[in-house]
């Protein structure tokens, strides 16, 4: 909870023991982002004041990729995040009357007027529902124009946009099959593959407009060189072990490493749909 | 890597199945088959059905021939009738004459 003027801090109560929930209470926006960073898996429900510092600390949650349940304290009409809609359209009886204000922070969050603070408690299921609701309408297709989950929406537009050949026609040289290169030569073929896929993971995330063109370029290496794909999938966890181990070295957790099952997912697709569309000629 | 160094990776841009997409289709292959010896890909992308790949490689019109490997990267604009530009805009017709020049030598 992330309360930052005092006027309203009087008002807040103790949290009554009959919820399952512990509140923790925040002035300090600083503080109160590094909290929900490094705990973020902890935490069941956001609430905080609308104010300007808030608006700058939403996209960096954003940025980190963090989404949460969350309840928009809106304390005045005057305060609401958007002059144009009206005090009512932040009346918790009229939840569904500004969905078509942009979502200030995401689609499922819940606008509630903080002189009644008292019932914010009983808001908190309402609002981790209606995250909940989001995150299945996600998995079934119909996620919302707005764009809750980045990473993985990612993927699916990248793919969908990327891969939409029509055909391929190719002729390879058996030659430069991996299986009939002599060994010193396949020894620096799987270097550059290592190489390459280095490049393309570091940058994943942060694409450099370039990144693209690197995935085409280790695709396009892996369908002349017929590259056995069990190869590219240890090379990634030559990778992703050699991360791991970094990690703990330098005592983080290494669970983040589970997102670039993203990147292998992305190049391994690539792949397939380049030798699902071929047209095939003698080799 | 040195062998694919004679790696030919081209993309041809078409707007659905007009006849002047089917005319370079068939012109590429042509040349492709008959005339270019060494190894290719070609990928042919309906830009109707993938906006955002004919943005990212800024196409403006189709069909568009785009020559991604070898560098530097090289676009032909057109049905691709005239053959000559196409081996030209390939690098192909340079190469021809540079091996021509070899033998000789």
């Amino acid at each position: 909870m992330l309360i930052t003027s005092a006027d309203l801090a009087q008002f807040l109560v103790p949290l009554p023991e009959t919820e399952p929930y512990q509140l923790l209470k925040f002035n300090d926006p600083e503080d109160f982002l590094n909290w929900v960073r490094s705990h973020w898996q902890q935490i069941d429900c956001l609430i905080v004041e609308f104010s300007p510092v808030v608006a700058e600390i939403i996209p960096l949650l954003h940025q980190s990729g963090i989404l949460l349940p969350a309840i928009i304290l809106v304390s005045e009409p005057q305060w609401s995040p958007f002059p144009k809609g009206n005090s009512s359209d932040c009346n918790v009886g009229d939840l569904g009357a500004n969905l078509s204000d942009p979502p200030f922070y995401h689609p499922a969050e819940i606008r509630f007027l903080s002189h009644n603070l008292l019932e914010v408690f009983k808001t908190i299921n309402l609002a981790m529902s209606r995250f909940l609701e989001l995150a299945t309408n996600f998995q079934s297709g119909k996620q919302s124009p707005e764009d809750p989950f980045p990473i993985h929406q990612k993927l699916v537009n990248k793919l969908r946009e990327r891969l939409g050949y029509l055909g391929i026609y190719y002729k390879r040289d058996p030659q430069f099959f991996l299986r009939h290169q002599s060994k010193e030569e396949r020894d620096l073929t799987i270097d550059q593959f290592r190489s390459h896929y280095r490049y393309i993971v570091l940058n994943y995330f942060s694409p450099p407009p370039e990144l693209n063109e690197k995935i085409d370029e280790f695709v396009n290496l892996a369908f002349f060189t017929d590259i056995p794909v069990t190869h590219i999938v240890e090379i990634h966890m030559e990778l992703m072990d050699e991360f791991a181990k970094q990690l703990k070295l330098e005592g983080r957790s290494d669970e983040i490493l589970l997102d670039y099952r993203l990147t292998l997912i992305d190049i391994i697709a690539h792949l397939c749909e380049m030798y699902r569309r071929s047209i095939p000629r003698d080799c | 890597m040195s062998a694919l160094k004679k790696t030919y990776v081209l993309k041809l841009y078409v707007a659905g199945n007009t006849p002047n997409s089917v005319r370079a289709l068939k012109t590429l292959k042509n040349i492709l088959e008959n005339e270019f010896q060494g190894v290719y890909a070609l990928k042919v992308i309906d830009v109707l059905k993938s906006p955002q790949l004919a943005e990212e490689d800024k196409i403006l019109a189709t069909p568009t021939l785009s020559k991604i490997l070898p560098p530097p990267v090289r676009k032909i604009i057109g049905d691709l009738s005239d053959r000559e530009k196409v081996l030209i805009g390939l690098d192909l017709l340079y190469e021809e004459l540079s091996e021509e020049e070899s033998d000789r030598g």
